[in-house]
């Protein structure tokens, strides 16, 4: 692959001359990121006339900055609001929310501007230098490996479910079986829809992603007249620029925090099917297994916001690393973006690199400068947008309320969706209201379906034979991964209670 | 509630979800009772594991009820009567809204559940209400119609605007 100084030269060059692009795709992204059930897949497409008329260099500075804002934006309504702008944000409110109703909010915010910013452009550089090697990866990503990495996710249940374990994994497995309604994935029957056929294709994401999180947070919000505890009131009114410098420096405290999440974030994003909700709470979880202090995970401390934050960004260098050399989108954009460069007659796969290769680089660079261009173009208004939560919440439920729904339209277009957000909507009150997790609930969902679809798929090309979840090189280095990932913790405890029984008695 | 019910575990509203569970996996297992069993297995394995924790969670409060450790209470789901009517208000509002939607378009139905939420839940004035709920409906309409294109039903004011300017 033909990669030179001068041609990354060029590609800074071009990319420079479109910062004006760069500035107004960036800006729709965080926007669109912000908005529950807004993607910016549906928003690229809205925007394809655009991307289908200019040069396909331009197309893709636009594509690519739209589709990394979106995923620095989703995290500012996680923070604020304690609801997800995407999949890939829902881990953020487990502490960015109670940080903001601490009156960190601002702090926050800036914690998950840099952590998106640091993960988004570390993982870019190691693409771009690491692209022939990261690549082959994809090839040895099937069902089995999907498996292992699905049950990372999956083990988070557990972790968030940690005050009452019982009630968390009756939600988790109630949020699995509700992902497993639909058309089953080897004969297409339906199962558990209640015969309605909007529920063929599934329960939709968004739905359950709005109800149980903007819908109830809506209805609890109105147990006092602010969000914010009166501290935080107090903090907030005050709070000025030294808070976005001091939200700078515990972003830099944690430097490696970041990178090796964002790491995480660009291995997830790499498999092509895994996305950014996969990679946020695999990292969230491994974050807080690796922890010193695991039981302030989900109080509002840094790491929470961090982890899970850098690893969607880091994910989404992954995302394009598999479209790029073998062709083979990585999830929803990217399948968008395959189909404006077959349109512009640029060839997918290990021949971009030798006929074309300022794109496939160029991609990686435009990345670079859109993360440069949000962080200086984000911090400043941090002060102003952490204010939100100022607004009192009889004036902000219902403005949630009327437009968060508006996101769980328009992705299907069924009203039937409408009246699906509310049920879980309910379902989410009562699960809150009675201590039970929600995030375990939404877990389950996403996750269920893409397990129960890979473990078929391995199921069926072996036979049924069960032995095939252990005959991958690369999948039992992963199964060995997640087992170390779930001991460790035991280990780690059963140290510090000896060593306290031991202080006890001397 | 005296000092003794505060060192006591509350139970009632808790089983609101494991029964809904309990409902839900049963129709679920009597719906893909015909199935082959790779359509079926997840859903089993699911189902068998949510009744499992059910029946422990069941045990678990039917101890704590006979050790006198647990005791019945609904409150904790609406906290006060206080809240409970705002927050039924805000439900009922919302699932109104939805229901004329169809009829009303994205524009009006905001509207109408802006302008009654911020009378209702803040006690605005009626002109103050009704210049905040229009500029939010305006902006939603601009936003989400004419921009993003949402295909929301068409109401009288989306048929109103499309007509006179062609948008």
């Amino acid at each position: 692959m033909n990669l030179s100084l001068s041609l990354l030269s060029d590609q800074f060059l071009l990319n420079f001359s479109y910062l004006w692009l760069i500035v107004i795709a960036t800006t729709i992204g965080i926007i669109i990121g912000a908005m529950p059930g807004f993607g910016s897949a549906n928003t690229i497409i809205m925007l394809l006339p655009f991307t289908l008329a200019v040069d396909v260099e331009v197309a893709m500075i636009f594509m690519v900055s739209l589709f990394v804002a979106s995923h620095m934006g989703g995290g500012i309504t996680s923070i604020l609001l304690n609801i997800p702008g995407n999949g890939g944000s829902a881990a953020t409110c487990l502490d960015g929310y109670p940080m903001a109703r601490k009156g960190l909010g601002q702090q926050a915010l800036v914690l998950s501007f840099v952590a998106s910013t640091v993960g988004g452009m570390v993982t870019a550089l190691m693409s771009i230098f690491l692209l022939p090697y990261i690549a082959r990866l994809a090839f040895y990503m099937h069902s089995v490996e999907m498996v292992v990495i699905l049950l990372f996710g999956i083990t988070l249940i557990a972790s968030v479910a940690s005050d009452n374990m019982l009630k968390g994994l009756i939600a988790g497995f109630l949020g699995l079986l509700i992902g497993a309604i639909g058309a089953d994935h080897i004969y297409s029957t339906p199962r558990g829809t209640f015969g309605f056929i909007e529920l063929y294709d599934g329960v939709p994401l968004i739905a359950v992603l709005i109800g149980v999180f903007a819908i109830s947070e809506a209805l609890i919000m109105m147990e006092s007249s602010s969000v914010l505890s009166d501290t935080g009131k107090q903090m907030m009114r005050q709070s000025g620029w030294k808070e976005t410098w001091e939200g700078v420096v515990w972003s830099f405290q944690r430097t490696w925090h970041m990178i090796w999440t964002g790491i995480i974030g660009l291995i997830i994003g790499i498999v092509p099917g895994a996305g950014a909700s996969i990679a946020a709470f695999v990292a969230y979880q491994q974050s807080r297994l690796y922890s010193k202090t695991p039981e302030k995970y989900g109080t509002g401390i840094p790491e929470g916001v961090i982890a899970p934050e850098s690893a969607n960004n880091g994910c989404a260098s992954g995302d394009l690393i598999p479209l790029l050399v073998i062709g083979v989108p990585g999830g929803t954009t990217a399948a968008v973006m395959l189909i404006v460069m077959t349109y512009h007659g640029v060839q997918l796969g290990p021949r971009l690199f030798i006929q074309n290769p300022g794109i496939g680089y160029g991609v990686f660079i435009t990345m670079l400068i859109a993360y440069a261009v949000m962080l200086f173009t984000t911090l400043p208004l941090t002060r102003w947008v952490s204010k939100l939560v100022l607004i009192p919440t009889p004036v902000l439920a219902p403005i949630i309320i009327a437009f968060t729904l508006v996101g769980a339209f328009a992705p299907r277009g069924y009203m039937f969706d409408l009246w699906l957000t509310l049920l879980f909507g309910a379902i989410g009150y009562v699960c809150r209201r009675t201590g039970f997790n929600v995030v375990a609930l939404l877990i389950g969902v996403i996750l269920g379906p893409m397990l129960e679809a890979n473990v078929m798929r391995a199921l069926r090309i072996s036979g049924n034979d069960p032995w095939v979840f252990f005959s991958s090189p690369v999948g039992n280095i992963l199964w060995a991964a997640l087992a170390v990932s779930l001991a460790i913790p035991s280990i780690v405890q059963w140290r510090r209670n000896r060593a306290a029984a031991r202080t006890a008695t001397a | 509630m005296n000092d003794d019910r505060k060192a006591k575990v509350a139970t009632g509203a808790d089983w609101i979800i494991p029964v809904l569970g309990a409902i839900f996996a049963t129709y679920y297992l009597i719906s893909i009772k015909d199935l082959d069993w790779e359509a079926k297995v997840s859903g089993v394995f699911c189902a068998v594991m949510l009744f499992g924790l059910i029946g422990i969670f069941a045990l678990r409060t039917a101890i704590g009820l006979l050790r006198g450790t647990h005791y019945l209470e609904f409150r904790s789901l609406y906290e006060s009567h206080r809240l409970a009517v705002l927050r039924g208000s805000l439900f009922a509002l919302t699932v109104t809204s939805v229901a004329v939607i169809p009829w009303a378009g994205f524009t009006l139905s905001t509207f109408g559940f802006l302008f009654a939420c911020f009378l209702w839940l803040q006690r605005m004035s009626v002109r103050a209400a009704a210049i905040t709920a229009g500029a939010l409906a305006l902006g939603g309409y601009v936003l989400f119609i004419l921009i993003l294109r949402t295909s929301f039903p068409q109401g009288p004011f989306e048929s109103l605007v499309s007509t006179l300017t062609g948008l």
